[in-house]
């Protein structure tokens, strides 16, 4: 009796976590698109900030860190507090600083990043025109990633979430077998 | 008082510059700072300052140099400076951007050079920024004191329309400054009130105004209209701000001549500069040669750089044609 209820208990952790490592997986898809999606509207709030007010960058970036949740936002804030703060860097250093530091919080790729990392080229050193050119540049590419994520999304999301419960009871026969334990001794 | 000086370009003009380029200029001595007038960025050549009769070219240790040995001015250092002058936004200052300058708190003007767009024929903006070139303000107070009684006679309620005229870094504009603050706040001690004073600041650099505030002291009766052309300028200000006395940079143009006849026919001082080194070169200018047929301007005041910049070397009645001040040793 006692022997029994230590299996089941094994198998019912084994069984949780790996349904929760399938949330997880198919979660971070989600959040990802949620991510790229934010980062669109924050290229989107860019634009208008520069062609129609000409705000200045740290001014801009602290906007949209304000409009824009989670740590997409964040990346514009720290990045205008760091412009604000150092007499030592431009715009785009600084936003390649914020966005490295970020990189732990979003769920963006390699390959996201670097698009995002491309805003960094040429802010805040042309004129209204050029830095719209660069952002529409920039906010192209991130719609590719952004159509990418989608499929990803809708073709992964569930196959995730079935893995994990699938591969959690897959775990909990090969252990069965192992031990040679007719796995009906666990019902 | 010099002291200040450097310690106004350690405290404004430094933060704005790429730090390869400040670590070399913090180490130039004092005495060198109190003469410098232009701090030169030309990309790929030599770092350079400048001041009235002479240069030096600095090596990365910031000690004077041929321009072989100079330390070379890197593209990074140009646009890091340039993110540094505009808040990293330089296209926060398109319309700076298309007249070739910009001005940063202090009221130091940053001269820019690079690639002129065009639209319709005239230069809409600048690309590729190459060459920067800082200007430091001066502002010498006091300097306006020799002149001043020459303009106000005790006979006359206000000061008479003047014109000051130099050749180019000789001191107008910091004269013109300094007469804008002697006359806005008046001087009890000659006796005279002060006036109302409107200043028509085209190009920034008389009151230095950053974001539309004066980085000079320019006075306690003075209205400062930043950046308007001058003739259109002075008419604004004429019916807006009931001004006793009107002072404007340079002027030349057409519409600044009529504009400044509207100012004399409604009472109004005018008070302005021209670039000329002598009277007689004013002569060969048809606007101004105009404004001068019609008694316009009662005082003629010449500088020139005979004894340093700002020597005051004449002023002039020109409807009388008498000359009030002239050097006894002959300024030149």
């Amino acid at each position: 009796m006692d022997e029994t209820f230590v299996r089941l208990t094994g198998a019912i952790c084994i069984l949780v976590s790996a349904a929760l490592w399938g949330e997880m997986k198919a979660r971070s898809l989600g959040l990802r698109l949620a991510h790229l999606q934010h980062f669109q509207q924050a290229l989107r709030l860019l634009s208008t900030e520069i062609s129609y007010t000409a705000t200045p960058l740290p001014r801009a970036f602290e906007v949209i860190g304000r409009r824009i949740n989670g740590p997409v936002g964040e990346i514009f804030s720290r990045a205008s507090r760091v412009m604000r703060d150092s007499n030592e860097m431009g715009a785009g250093e600084a936003w390649r600083q914020s966005l490295k530091q970020g990189t732990g919080e979003t769920y963006f790729n390699q390959e996201d990043l670097k698009i995002a990392e491309q805003l960094g080229i040429s802010l805040g050193l042309s004129d209204r025109e050029g830095q719209i050119k660069q952002i529409q540049l920039v906010s192209r590419q991130m719609e590719y990633a952004l159509e990418e994520a989608r499929q990803a999304k809708n073709k992964n999301e569930r196959m995730w979430r079935y893995l994990g419960v699938l591969g959690g009871l897959a775990l909990i026969i090969f252990f069965c077998k192992r031990e040679g334990i007719p796995w009906k001794a666990l019902t | 008082m010099p002291d200040s000086k450097v310690h106004r370009v350690n405290k404004q003009v430094f933060p704005l510059l790429a730090p390869g380029v400040r670590s070399i200029l913090q180490e130039i001595d004092v005495n060198t700072w109190q003469k410098v007038e232009e701090i030169r960025l030309r990309e790929g050549r030599p770092l350079t300052l400048c001041w009235s009769g002479g240069e030096a070219m600095l090596t990365s240790r910031g000690q004077v140099s041929g321009a072989g040995e100079a330390y070379r001015v890197k593209p990074d250092d140009l646009s890091l400076t340039l993110q540094l002058i505009s808040n990293c936004s330089l296209y926060a200052f398109e319309e700076e951007l298309r007249r070739g300058y910009l001005t940063v708190p202090g009221g130091h003007r940053v001269g820019l050079s690079g690639k002129a767009v065009l639209e319709k024929g005239s230069i809409k903006v600048l690309r590729n920024i190459n060459s920067l070139n800082f200007r430091i303000a001066r502002e010498i107070r006091g300097i306006a004191n020799y002149v001043i009684p020459y303009l106000i006679t005790s006979s006359r309620q206000k000061p008479w329309s003047t014109l000051v005229i130099s050749p180019p870094q000789a001191g107008k504009t910091t004269l013109l400054r300094d007469l804008v603050r002697c006359l806005s706040d008046g001087m009890p001690e000659k006796k005279f009130r002060g006036f109302k004073v409107g200043l028509v600041d085209e190009r920034s650099e008389i009151a230095g105004c950053f974001e539309g505030s004066p980085q000079m002291d320019v006075g306690v009766r003075t209205d400062v209209l930043d950046g308007a052309p001058k003739g259109e300028g002075m008419m604004l200000l004429l019916r807006s701000m009931s001004p006793e006395i009107i002072v404007t940079d340079e002027i030349g143009r057409e519409e600044d001549a009529s504009s400044i006849e509207e100012m004399i026919n409604a009472g109004v001082t005018v008070i302005a500069s021209a670039h000329a080194s002598t009277p007689e070169e004013l002569y060969y200018r048809p606007t101004i040669k105009r404004l001068f047929n019609q008694h316009v301007f009662h005082r003629m005041v010449v500088l020139g750089r005979s004894r340093g910049p700002g020597t005051l070397e004449l002023v002039q009645d020109p409807v009388r044609e008498r000359n009030l001040y002239q050097p006894k040793t002959g300024g030149r």
